[in-house]
């Protein structure tokens, strides 16, 4: 079932393209989720949320790589609720991977205007695409997806206080990074 | 406060990257290849260390002939193929830390030839390629076979510069790379950078 094939369903409003989609994603959006929220019930929510969502936006838009476009509406959705849900600092594994992040733009929790949130994001995808492809992927893992060192190491069939040196140095990496374009102050 | 943090920037990269990123899986070195290439360079290693050792006592026993000497200086053999080195003959390895000298790790590979486990022999030849690129060397443990890092930190120096030939035709570029990289992160983790 490819991904265009699923998008045509979407378009010609086949209510069979939710059911795709979730036999085809549903795992990974709800594994982006969990790793946000951290239980079943809300991570549930937020899915199902991600399907309607997707049924709203689909046509027009024509994602040109679902899993993407699912994954980060399920994101957004997850980290909204988990702010609603959440508002202190937690000890999970999402909190600590926001703090690690928050070290690269460190006196600036959060970003104010518009402008300056695109100019971060632009900024962020100029130095993922500077990247070595492990690094890349290693990045996104623990900070796109939300996975634990853990995991991706477990995947990986490597050791995880190896990849754990090589976040910390992809992390000065990107201070450095950001700090040269204006962006941390 | 809008409550938009970097962790939300990371939501919105590129699409691609973030296929990339899912399907993404290190490569692993061929293990036979690898252990094959240990065991050549290995080979080259040995050969000419006692092709330099021979050399030196041929000059030896040529001077010690000329002189009044005991009757067994030159007939004295050639040191027995692969595994024994005279004490003068090791380079010296000294520990950054401590100024300590320590064993020679080549002599350690010479004189065990296939070492006791793949992995350690592998990680004398990593350990020399740092060496030569930087002056010194780390000692590696708990490798995998094609994927090297540091989970224990120790710096040596080698003068050896036979190690460099091992070296070379052991590690691919990727793999001298990553080794480079988690040193440079060790020493400015130490400050000694």
């Amino acid at each position: 079932m490819d991904d265009k094939y699923i998008v045509d369903l979407y378009w010609n409003r086949n209510q069979t393209a939710i059911e795709c989609t979730a036999e085809k994603y549903g795992r990974f959006l709800h594994g982006i989720a969990m790793n946000i929220l951290g239980n079943p019930q809300d991570s549930e929510e937020c899915v199902n949320d991600t399907y309607y969502k997707a049924w709203e936006t689909i046509p027009p838009t024509r994602p040109a790589s679902l899993f993407a476009y699912l994954g980060k509406i399920v994101r957004n959705l997850s980290l909204s609720l988990r702010r609603m849900r959440h508002a202190a600092k937690r000890d999970d594994n999402l909190s600590v991977a926001i703090g690690e992040l928050e070290e690269c733009i460190p006196g600036r929790e959060d970003v104010e205007s518009q402008m300056e949130q695109k100019y971060l994001t632009e900024a962020i995808n100029r130095w993922l695409h500077s990247l070595k492809e492990e690094d890349m992927s290693l990045f996104v893992r623990r900070y796109w997806n939300g996975d634990s060192v853990e995991e991706i190491a477990n995947s990986w069939k490597v050791r995880a206080n190896r990849l754990s040196v090589r976040l910390l140095r992809l992390r000065r990496n990107l201070k450095e990074y950001l700090e040269k374009e204006g962006v941390a102050i | 406060m809008s409550g938009f943090t970097i962790f939300d920037a990371v939501t919105d990269i590129d699409d691609e990257l973030i296929e990339r990123a899912q399907s993404y899986r290190p490569r692993r070195v061929n293990r036979i290849k690898a252990m094959s290439g240990v065991l050549a360079a290995a080979l080259v290693l040995m050969v000419s260390f006692f092709a330099a050792q021979t050399l030196r006592s041929g000059d030896q026993s040529t001077n010690t002939c000329d002189q009044a000497a005991p009757e067994n200086t030159c007939d004295m053999a050639a040191p027995e193929a692969g595994f024994e080195l005279a004490a003068e003959e090791k380079p010296e390895v000294k520990s950054i830390t401590d100024g300590t000298p320590t064993e020679s790790l080549i002599e350690f590979s010479v004189q065990n030839g296939y070492v006791d486990s793949e992995q350690k022999s592998v990680a004398e030849t990593a350990t020399y390629t740092v060496g030569e690129l930087y002056g010194y060397v780390v000692e590696l443990r708990d490798i995998e076979m094609g994927e090297y890092f540091i989970s224990e930190y120790k710096i040596y120096v080698t003068k050896d510069t036979a190690s460099y030939l091992l070296a070379q035709s052991l590690l691919n570029e990727a793999q001298r790379a990553a080794v480079e990289e988690l040193v440079e992160e060790y020493l400015l983790r130490e400050g000694m950078k």
